[in-house]
């Protein structure tokens, strides 16, 4: 082979290579909102329990905000490569999620510009059709993005009914609001246990703050930490059988380590002045917490072994309730500037920062959706709370129930 | 004499009398009346704690007094007492005649430093504690609604915490002074202006049943 072969053959290796592994099926990412547009077809004639799967799956998978469901359709004969031309010539459609039922649910998700199948699942149809469009829903999202869906999981916030305290759960729209514990004395900071099983929160049952925790399936409540002075800020390790929490125990507001029968493993700050709001990384290696110590009321991280504590760059002097995204990508909190609260994001390996609620009145208490895209938190508008959701990408906002406070997303 | 000695001699006499004479020119020393305070580590003002001199202590304290050791764990943070876990205690606001003696405190926005405008409020209710030693307290932490949720409840905790300290400075015993934070929860004026949010950043005082 001459010399002109050689480079000709490697030219062509090169090419083949690139063009191979750069090929995108789908590209989610389209726009700057990062949401792609898609059709549904349900292969069925239309029923009720169908009517009402659909519903709630277009509904689903608009607020994922990865997808905008521009069409749905019944439709018990048809032709798919029509469909697939139909949903990208009138739809501008990039994705058809086909919907098929023979016992089980059979979903097919189509690429219509490469006219092929992306992926395909089956699921039970036992499910109440609500519930069977939250999981069609995540396990699209999931096939899609490689990221959990945000349908099936569920809110832990605050109210006042009656006069009485109410520790709520609901969907992650606020639908199916029911409560939990309803009290004469106060509570607050309600938050997930890993397993979901239980819900830890602040209590003044027996007239000093200490943390309780209920039994979600049998309403049981019992005395999760109670040391002398404030307990209170819990943050969950997510794959260590330990929790952090402030304690003032000491004469001081310190971040301790607690394991989850409430023994006290270690105390992380000595520090004089206040520690409060601890936030655990997703891996479990450091922690995000509010301190005092320089001054002013500014975020620090430390590791877990409670050392190598340096100050985050953020300026404002009083920056508050850090929560740290379950993908670890992003530290939320509420920063004053001003005279106003908003709520922004810090990326934990740039260190740049972006503020959500720009145009939105006094903003508090960031908590993270599993899928590290959406944030409940509670905005206050003529010093009336309610609870809130927005999308860090597109900063669209939805409101998720009123008279409400100290949001908790699951981060399963 | 040789005269290389006699000149010898006479350069360590002049060296000598230059020595003790304390006129050195090259000498940095202060001169004795100079005012220069040693170089203190910053501390950052909202962890300021009173500074109060225990009087010397060569007797047994007073029942229901701190004793020194308690006194110079005020500065530093101490302890705080546990409740038995079968006691619910009761704390009830102070009667008509005495409530003077328990006036509330007030702290500026985000700072749990005691005053100095305070601090005669304390003293009153240390003096008050000292005559009635069988009287324990609760010292409630409060805040405005302009600061956030969870931070103010740490927030209130530590103004309990300041003026628990104080007391324990001016010679309480640590054992009667219980600390609660209710964070913004409980304002004292519910109105929302610049008064209002003064009024509620406060620590107020409940006495033990």
């Amino acid at each position: 082979m001459n010399k002109h072969g050689m480079i000709l053959l490697l030219c062509l290796i090169t090419f083949s290579l690139v063009y191979g592994q750069s090929r995108i099926i789908i590209e989610i990412t389209s726009s700057t909102e990062m949401k792609t547009n898609a059709v549904i077809l349900i292969g069925e004639e239309k029923t009720k329990f169908l009517d009402e799967f659909c519903t709630q799956l277009v509904k689903d998978l608009n607020q994922s905000d990865w997808l905008e469901i521009k069409n749905t359709s019944f439709k018990k004969s048809f032709n798919i490569q029509s469909e697939l031309d139909d949903g990208l010539s009138k739809n501008n459609a990039s994705i058809l999620i086909l919907c098929k039922t023979n016992g089980k649910l059979e979903t097919v998700i189509y690429d219509t510009i490469e006219k092929s199948i992306f992926s395909q699942f089956v699921i039970e149809t036992s499910k109440s059709p609500v519930e069977l469009a939250h999981t069609v829903s995540d396990e699209i999202v999931y096939r899609l993005t490689g990221k959990p869906g945000i349908a099936r999981s569920k809110i832990l916030y605050m109210t006042k009914r009656d006069g009485k305290y109410c520790l709520m759960t609901a969907g992650y729209d606020g639908s199916n609001a029911t409560a939990l514990l309803k009290t004469d004395y106060i509570i607050n900071y309600p938050r997930w246990f890993p397993d979901m099983k239980k819900v830890l929160f602040l209590s003044y049952r027996k007239t000093f703050p200490a943390l309780e925790m209920i039994d979600v399936s049998t309403g049981e409540v019992k005395t999760f930490v109670a040391e002398p002075g404030l307990n209170a800020c819990a943050s969950f390790f997510r794959n260590q059988n330990c929790v952090a929490v402030v304690l003032s125990k000491s004469g001081n507001p310190d971040i301790y380590l607690v394991d989850l029968n409430g023994i006290i493993l270690k105390r992380l700050t000595e520090k004089k002045g206040l520690n409060a709001s601890p936030s655990v990384s997703p891996e479990g290696e450091n922690i995000v917490f509010v301190s005092d110590r320089d001054g002013k009321t500014r975020l620090w991280v430390m590791n877990t072994y409670g050392v190598n504590a340096r100050k985050l760059d953020i300026p404002s002097n009083y920056i508050t309730s850090p929560c740290w995204s379950p993908d670890g990508k992003y530290i939320a909190y509420a920063v004053r500037y001003g005279t106003e609260m908003f709520i922004e994001i810090y990326e934990w390996k740039t260190g740049k920062r972006k503020i959500l609620t720009q145009s939105l009145s006094w903003c508090d208490a960031p908590s993270w959706a599993p899928d590290s895209r959406h944030i409940l938190f509670t905005r206050q508008e003529k010093f009336i709370n309610s609870l809130w959701t927005i999308d860090i990408y597109s900063l669209k906002t939805r409101k998720v129930a009123d008279n409400a406070w100290s949001g908790c997303w699951d981060i399963r | 004499m040789d005269k290389r000695i006699k000149v010898g001699v006479v350069a360590c006499i002049a060296v000598l009398v230059f020595i003790f004479s304390g006129c050195c020119p090259y000498s940095k020393k202060p001169a004795p009346s100079s005012k220069i305070e040693p170089t203190k580590p910053e501390q950052p003002s909202v962890t300021k704690q009173p500074t109060v001199t225990p009087p010397a202590v060569t007797t047994k304290p007073e029942p229901g007094t701190a004793t020194p050791g308690e006194r110079l764990i005020a500065t530093t943070g101490g302890e705080i007492p546990p409740v038995k876990p079968s006691e619910t205690p009761t704390f009830v606001e102070p009667s008509e005649q005495i409530k003077t003696t328990f006036q509330p405190i007030y702290f500026d926005f985000d700072k749990y430093n005691i005053k100095i405008s305070e601090q005669g409020k304390l003293q009153t209710l240390a003096d008050y504690l000292k005559k009635n030693p069988q009287v324990s307290i609760l010292i409630e932490g409060h805040c405005d609604e302009r600061g956030t949720d969870e931070y103010n409840l740490v927030l209130g905790e530590q103004r309990a915490l300041s003026t628990r300290n104080f007391l324990i400075g001016l010679g309480i015993s640590p054992k009667r002074l219980y600390t609660i934070s209710y964070g913004e929860a409980k304002p004292a004026d519910p109105e929302h202006n610049e008064q209002a949010w003064a009024k509620n950043r406060r620590c107020e005082f409940k006495i033990k049943q």
